[in-house]
């Protein structure tokens, strides 16, 4: 089990879910990534697509002007 | 022009942060698919795709292919190659595009189908399919072709694993010319620009089958028939007495 560490506030569609969908796959089974993103299209996009790929959300937090998202492998 | 594959096999390079980052926004909405995704991409851009034809049926499958990121198409036809590869490069410079003449003898179209990932034969004469279908047979490697016949448009495959009792081309081309009998010629407007629709279904299957999936046309034929506006599957048969298959059974 790993964790990791992705920042995408300064990505837009579709480059968001490119980075987050490369990195999760160099992660092997059980592997934690804690993504940073915006509100809006973002956090309305990458969870459910992370989700539709077989990945589980375990938490989505507001802080401060960002969102921290965790994603499990 | 060579008829020489042995030039083909990958040469890689060192890729720096830049290129990673051009290549993630030339694919991003292909990585994004999910039977895709950043594995399938570089699957596909590792892949070296050998292409027979430059006509109407060709024209769409290059350029599909190349869009698709396939990394090297190696373009066979006896003229006009090095203006699609131009058209390829145009439209993907990442894409490395071969012209070469088609293989002459059945030891050349072997070694062209051990140094590719799949051959598509995009038209051309029937004794060019039979060729590469005994090549793809002899050395059980895929190949999918698309043909033109009077009365209808064709496409079939044959898998590199297939089952004994899986009919050859040559199994599926006599089925489908006794399915075709006492039928009409088609207007050859409407087959002329029919071969784009069959250049474009070679073109997803042939990507279908560089990720891994199966293939429709896999010992199967699809009839484009234009004056119907209509497409038949065809379930083919082995012919006991096929030259090509009968020995597999
Ligand atoms: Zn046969």
């Amino acid at each position: 089990m790993t964790e990791s560490f992705l920042d995408i506030t300064h990505e837009v569609c579709p480059m968001t879910f490119v980075l987050v969908k490369l990195r999760l796959e160099t992660l092997s089974p059980g592997s934690r990534l804690t993504i940073r993103l915006n509100g809006g299209e973002p956090l309305a996009n990458i969870p459910r697509s992370v989700q539709e790929e077989g990945w589980r959300v375990e938490s989505v937090m507001e802080e401060g002007p960002h969102y921290t998202l965790v994603v499990v492998r | 022009m060579s008829h020489c594959p042995t030039e083909l096999l990958a040469e890689t390079k060192e890729s720096t942060e830049a290129d990673e980052r051009e290549w993630m926004e030339r694919y991003s909405r292909q990585i994004i698919l999910p039977g895709v995704g950043g594995r399938g991409q570089r699957t596909l851009n590792q892949a070296t795709v050998a292409l027979f034809g430059c006509g109407p049926m060709a024209i769409p499958l290059a350029l599909y292919l190349a869009g698709a990121g396939v990394g090297r198409l190696l373009v066979l036809a006896s003229s006009g190659s090095d203006w699609l590869c131009a058209m390829v490069r145009d439209l993907n410079p990442q894409v490395t595009t071969v012209a070469l003449a088609p293989p002459a003898s059945l030891e050349e179209a072997t070694a062209l189908l051990l140094a590719v990932q799949m051959t598509v034969l995009a038209e051309g004469k029937t004794s060019l399919r039979e060729l590469l279908n005994q090549a793809a047979f002899t050395v059980k490697r895929p190949l999918l072709a698309g043909w033109q016949q009077p009365e209808a448009l064709l496409a079939a495959g044959a898998a590199a694993d297939s089952a004994s009792g899986a009919a050859c081309l040559h199994c599926v081309a006599q089925s489908a010319q006794q399915h075709l009998q006492g039928r009409a010629a088609a207007d050859p407007l409407l087959l002329h620009v029919a071969r784009g629709a069959i250049g474009s279904l070679l073109a997803m299957e042939t990507l279908r089958s560089l990720l891994g999936h199966s293939s429709a046309l896999w010992h199967n034929c699809l009839l484009l028939l234009p004056e119907q506006s209509s497409y038949q599957s065809l379930a083919v048969q082995k012919i006991s007495s096929c030259p090509v298959c009968a020995s597999d059974r």
